[in-house]
């Protein structure tokens, strides 16, 4: 069945999409279209913006790249995306990268996560009720850790017991990016209390003003809140909200987790590379001192060579995700070690060059690595979230090396 | 084996990356054979004279060619096919004269003038020569002796002259030094005694052979640590110890993780280097001095770490690991000091963003 793509808001400018099959002409119309809409002072201005600011910033932002068709760019047609390939949306992180345009993470989990849950389980009722959002500006949120079930997820606590043609739900999330500004969640929830762990996990769709959802933000080492806690207290969730069969919510989060391929993580590195180009180059117009330091000027050069090495196993990643059976499944949990490890010894390192000056609390924006003490200490997000880096060095071991488990 | 092509637009070759995969498997395949643990254990004790047989093996199969052009004999594969060989050497440890030879006979195509490169390459793609080099290649040496890599075989080696230019000289016949790292042998010569063979251009030719020196060292350390941690996990799968593999122990599993993501960045810094260096790319040296440094760095302690995750067996002379953390200690020290060669990087980094160019830009 096809879906009424009334229901979807449509691109209104078709300048860059119209230019799909010519990946030069593609380019120059991006190109275009970025010199034309990203402020000079992009950069300035999400270092200066706090929270609230921020989330603005990318629903404008959203909003401007929804006009030219970018909004879901990646998203089949029949849901209003445009369809567009893996060669396609790597120019795009290219330029956005090169531009210094906004990051969108408020939208991280709406446009990754929610298609790639719903394009393979969802009903077609569920696909057209909610991804036509997305683009509209829709913030969705994850409910999967809870406070006793981080890296073994599968303990999770919450319950969803069916009482007729509804789900009460009951329990404490946490770990949820962006859910004081979420209008959904995706949620998981254990529904058999008896089966074992994995068996008896369902998933769903949560309306996040729905009575009983009580969201308190967490107070972050960097000063910012953008993870929360979410209180469950007998929240009524439609069982039509159901996605994939009840008890399969654990086969169907795998796909959830599957749904992201590279393309962020290769923004983010194509950032750094702009950031730590910028830095240098900054350094010897100011003549800076760190340049005659020999110890602090050799640390610099090796974390430049892992930059360079994590951009490469970036590209790595997205050629064999092109493949129609791509062939390394442990490239990703090699770059997200490798990575990780960079973004915190390349920003432990701005903290020395910085000196006692750095020291002197201020908030900025990560992905232009200012400033130092605030990348630094937002670093932990990096090698914490989304499988700790232990976790990746067990995946690395068993799943990678064949080494046993103890 | 197709032979590569000269692209008419950039002066570049253009190598088919199938006939790489070829030569790789081949190469892969003799060195399986022959260079197997037991012979390099005998080359170890005196037994044989594994560095002589790998390179009249290596001859017979053309690999003294790999590395050149066309013109003067070769194969025309370039960087790219040094790259597979010295990675396929550095995984067996194998002896033998190829790195000093190999590198010499690149420099001498990239800085000699005509006269010397007819005299000289068609004998080094024949492999009817062997050269030595000198292990340092910044010329500000005070003393007149000093370290080639290379022995009194080596009809000739390369090194700097007191007045500024470089010469091949006629390599005296001094016995080489028991090494720690007895697949390679080293000499110590004088530069005052010797005769002139050919003289080269200093600059270019220092900065040739740091060149390919610096991406053999640093394709023969990654493919070292690769084969060691391959050769230690396996190990630590078998090793019993409390009724249980030690490989099951988390504590040493994460060790390994970390191993091996040095070793899995490792190698796209090799191959950044060698694709830079292929592609002509006016800030190459950048990342063979980083990619030198790093991946020397990189074997050392991964050849260490297997050495201590072997457990008692590893500090044997029986088991294969010493080869391999020997031959990482002799790695780090060639070309010059890991900590110059981050400092003419900054240097040449400095040099191409003031001139305007972008030299993150990956190819």
């Amino acid at each position: 069945m096809t879906t009424d793509s009334a229901t979807f808001p449509l691109a209104t400018d078709m300048r860059i999409l119209s230019r799909q099959d010519d990946l030069g002409g593609f380019r120059a119309a991006v190109q275009d279209w970025l010199a034309e809409t990203v402020p000079s002072d992009a950069i300035q201005q999400m270092i200066d913006a706090d929270e609230k600011k921020g989330v603005r910033i990318q629903r404008e932002w959203m909003a401007e790249r929804h006009k030219v068709g970018l909004g879901t760019p990646h998203w089949p047609k029949d849901y209003g995306g445009a369809d567009l390939s893996l060669a396609h949306q790597i120019i795009l992180a290219e330029e956005f990268a090169r531009t210094g345009a906004p990051v969108i993470p408020a939208f991280m989990i709406s446009l990754n996560h929610l298609p790639g849950t719903l394009l393979s389980w969802g009903t077609e009722e569920q696909k057209s009720r909610y991804l036509p959002g997305v683009p509209a500006g829709d913030i969705w949120c994850q409910g999967f850790s809870e406070p006793c079930a981080g890296s073994d997820l599968a303990s999770l606590r919450t319950r969803a017991d069916k009482k007729g043609d509804r789900y009460v739900v009951n329990g404490h999330k946490i770990w949820s990016s962006m859910a004081m500004y979420a209008k959904h969640c995706i949620l998981l929830a254990r529904t058999d209390p008896h089966a074992p762990k994995h068996k008896g996990i369902s998933f769903f769709l949560m309306d996040m003003g729905a009575p009983g959802v009580e969201v308190r933000p967490i107070e972050q080492i960097n000063g910012r809140s953008e993870f929360a806690e979410i209180f469950l207290t007998d929240v009524e969730v439609p069982a039509e909200n159901l996605v994939g069969p009840e008890n399969e919510g654990w086969k169907v989060a795998q796909s959830t987790l599957a749904s992201e391929r590279g393309v962020i993580a290769f923004e983010y590195i194509e950032r750094a590379r702009y950031a730590v180009e910028r830095f240098f180059a900054e350094a010897l117009q100011n003549d800076a001192a760190w340049l005659k330091d020999d110890q602090l000027r050799r640390e610099f050069m090796d974390q430049l060579i892992e930059l360079q090495a994590n951009r490469r196993l970036l590209r790595r990643l997205l050629r064999n995700n092109a493949r129609k059976h791509p062939a390394d499944d442990m490239l990703p949990s090699y770059i997200k070690l490798h990575g990780s490890i960079f973004r915190q010894q390349y920003s432990s390192l701005l903290t020395k060059l910085a000196g006692l000056e750095g020291q002197r609390f201020g908030m900025g924006f990560e992905e232009v690595y200012l400033p130092a003490m605030f990348t630094f200490v937002s670093s932990f997000s990096w090698t914490i979230a989304g499988g700790s880096n232990e976790i990746m060095r067990n995946v690395i071991a068993e799943r990678g090396l064949g080494m046993p488990r103890g | 084996m197709s032979r590569a092509n000269a692209s008419a637009e950039t002066g570049a070759t253009v190598i088919d990356d199938d006939d790489l995969a070829t030569l790789d498997k081949a190469i892969s395949q003799v060195l399986f054979n022959e260079a197997g643990s037991l012979s390099l254990h005998q080359h170890l004790d005196g037994k044989i004279r594994l560095d002589r047989a790998l390179w009249e093996n290596a001859v017979e199969l053309g690999w003294p060619r790999i590395g050149l052009p066309e013109e003067v004999g070769g194969l025309g594969f370039g960087e790219r096919g040094l790259d597979l060989l010295h990675r396929q050497l550095g995984r067996r440890v194998a002896p033998g004269p190829f790195l000093a030879t190999l590198s010499a006979a690149q420099t001498i195509n990239d800085a000699a003038d005509t006269e010397t490169k007819s005299e000289w390459l068609p004998r080094l793609s024949e492999g009817e020569c062997k050269l030595a080099v000198t292990t340092q290649t910044d010329t500000t040496s005070e003393s007149s002796e000093i370290w080639v890599l290379g022995d009194e075989n080596c009809e000739a080696f390369l090194a700097p002259l007191t007045n500024g230019d470089w010469g091949l000289l006629s390599m005296p016949q001094a016995s080489a030094f028991q090494m720690w790292d007895r697949s390679r042998t080293m000499t110590k010569v004088d530069l005052g005694t010797s005769e002139p063979l050919a003289i080269l251009p200093g600059t270019p030719t220092s900065q040739a052979l740091a060149r390919h020196l610096s991406l053999g060292i640093a394709s023969d350390s990654i493919g070292g640590a690769r084969a060691i941690l391959e050769q230690t996990i396996a190990y630590m799968k078998e090793r019993e110890q409390f009724d249980r593999p030690v490989a099951s122990f988390q504590a040493l599993k994460h060790r390994v993780a970390d191993l091996m993501t040095l070793v899995v960045s490792g190698e796209e810094i090799v191959a950044l280097a060698v694709q830079a260096v292929a592609n002509r790319d006016p800030d190459a040296d950048i990342w063979v001095k980083l990619g030198k440094a790093r991946c020397t760095e990189t074997y050392v302690h991964v050849a260490s770490d297997c050495l201590q995750l072997h457990g008692g067996v590893g500090f044997t002379w029986e088991f294969d690991v010493h080869m391999y953390l020997n031959r990482a200690r002799l790695n780090e020290l060639l070309v010059a000091a890991n900590t110059r060669l981050k400092d003419e990087a900054a240097n040449a980094l400095a040099d191409a963003i003031r001139s305007g160019r972008q030299p993150l830009e990956l190819a």
